[in-house]
């Protein structure tokens, strides 16, 4: 292994462990998203709703749940990190900034991933939503466009950090980056709990896909100008 | 490490540091030759921080550039061989004393056998050993302090930058902070201190530099002056660099 490897998942498991010991970020992120379904059920009043209706309010309101969300856990780490000045810790490390940009990305990702894990299921029984769903298209959405809200909130939050500002630029800048990305999440996963296919819901999928790898390829070059005074 | 025939530790050639109108740094050239030792002082504000921040490459110069060993601090290379102490201690409170040097260890590519064993016996100098498995979060600000400075050792760098090393230690840990600097010096690594407490430090160096206004005042063997008289010409009239 080498010691870029190495330094890449050092990061990843300092991460990791704080989220396992303190769940700073996840709580707070699922206890958000649960708050907007549960209100979005009272505003809608899904129960009296036909089908179709809440087959076409789902998309949305799931999308604005992990948007808002990933933006919550978001801060909880950029503060995490901001405490005892533990940007410049990393920053000292000889890891490659490239990689330093990846193991935080991850960490979102993996964040994001298990704030769906509980909210797509949720989603499902509130809104009532078919059962005969391309379900792997689903998971491609949801890996696509919260790898692209992971990215572009990496990005942010490291210029967010290093300028000592709080959570509100973060989320002046995030969101209206993030309009694309969330855009492509609503309109597929809107054909695709229409019963659709990802083929079907062209051309949002290459647009979440194409989002991604703009942020990623942003990050990756932007991330050391962005954490240096 | 370096011999006395390759790079220096630590050159600083013309560095200016703005921060919007306000010139941290102005022009400051220095070296610091590998294994040799520097401490400099100044009044608050005088860019005492701000130019080890530069030499850390956590600060990008304005004007001038920094280089360690020859390498760009900015650089993984340079940063590999540079340890560097700032006013936080970069800890992670969730993670315990020796989990945060493995995490030291990680970052510098250690493998993990090896990280633990220089955390262990890095753990037992600073007399954290029975410490060792619980979290930061608890520790006293001088325990934080030697958990930061034993952060700042793990992976053997070859240039020490410390910025206020003695902050929050008692007077034991004063004294081991002083003998173990001592044996770093001995051990061939350059040191680069910054301390309003000049007179521990003044045996461990070669030479001092006095920073006013973010330039050097005045510079000079350590034992050139007593350390009663280079801590009054910290705010003397500028003198001409010796």
């Amino acid at each position: 292994m080498t010691g870029q490897v190495r330094a890449f998942l050092a990061v990843l498991g300092a991460d990791l462990r704080r989220e396992v010991r303190t769940g700073e970020a996840l709580f707070p992120m699922l206890m958000f998203s649960l708050v907007v379904l549960l209100v979005a059920g009272f505003a809608f009043d899904l129960p009296a709703l036909p089908a179709e209706e809440r087959r076409r309010l789902a998309p949305g309101i799931l999308w604005i749940a992990i948007a808002f969300a990933t933006l919550v856990g978001q801060a909880r780490s950029l503060l995490a990190d901001r405490e005892d000045d533990r940007w410049t810790g990393l920053l000292l490390s000889p890891l490659d900034r490239t990689l330093l940009f990846l193991a935080k990305w991850t960490v979102g990702l993996g964040l994001a991933a298990a704030l769906e894990l509980v909210l797509v299921p949720l989603t499902v029984i509130l809104f009532e939503l078919p059962a005969g769903v391309s379900w792997g298209g689903f998971a491609a959405i949801l890996a696509l466009c919260s790898g692209g809200l992971a990215a572009l909130g990496t990005l942010v939050g490291a210029i967010v950090a290093r300028l000592g500002r709080g959570e509100a630029l973060l989320a002046i800048l995030v969101l209206p980056a993030a309009a694309p990305v969330l855009i492509a999440g609503v309109r597929s996963t809107g054909v695709l709990l229409g019963g659709g296919t990802l083929l079907d819901a062209a051309p949002w999928p290459a647009v979440a896909a194409g989002t991604l790898v703009l942020y990623l390829a942003l990050g990756g070059l932007l991330f050391e100008s962005a954490l240096q005074e | 490490m370096s011999g006395a025939d390759g790079p220096p530790a630590l050159s600083l050639e013309g560095v200016t540091r703005r921060f919007g109108p306000v010139t941290a740094l102005a022009g400051v050239t220095l070296e610091v030759p590998a294994g040799a030792g520097l401490l400099l002082l100044g009044e608050n504000g005088a860019g005492k921080s701000t130019l080890l921040r530069v030499a850390a490459g956590i600060a990008r110069p304005t004007r001038g550039r920094a280089l360690v060993f020859g390498e760009s601090p900015a650089r993984p290379a340079g940063r590999s061989r540079l340890g560097y102490l700032g006013h936080r201690g970069f800890l992670h409170d969730h993670l315990t004393a020796r989990e945060n040097l493995l995490l030291q260890g990680g970052l510098h590519g250690l493998p993990r056998d090896e990280a633990a064993r220089r955390a262990d016996r890095l753990l037992e100098r600073i007399g954290l050993a029975r410490a060792a498995h619980r979290p930061v979060r608890g520790f006293s600000r001088g325990m934080v302090q030697r958990l930061a400075l034993a952060r700042t050792l793990l992976h053997g760098p070859d240039l020490l930058l410390l910025d206020e090393p003695f902050t929050g230690l008692d007077p034991r840990g004063r004294a081991l902070l002083v003998e173990w600097l001592a044996e770093e010096r001995a051990a061939g690594r350059a040191l680069v201190v910054v301390t309003h407490r000049p007179e521990p430090v003044l045996p461990l160096v070669d030479r001092v530099a006095i920073l006013r206004r973010g330039r050097v005042a005045l510079a000079g063997p350590a034992g050139a002056r007593s350390p009663a008289a280079w801590a009054d010409a910290i705010g003397a009239p500028a003198e001409a660099t010796a």
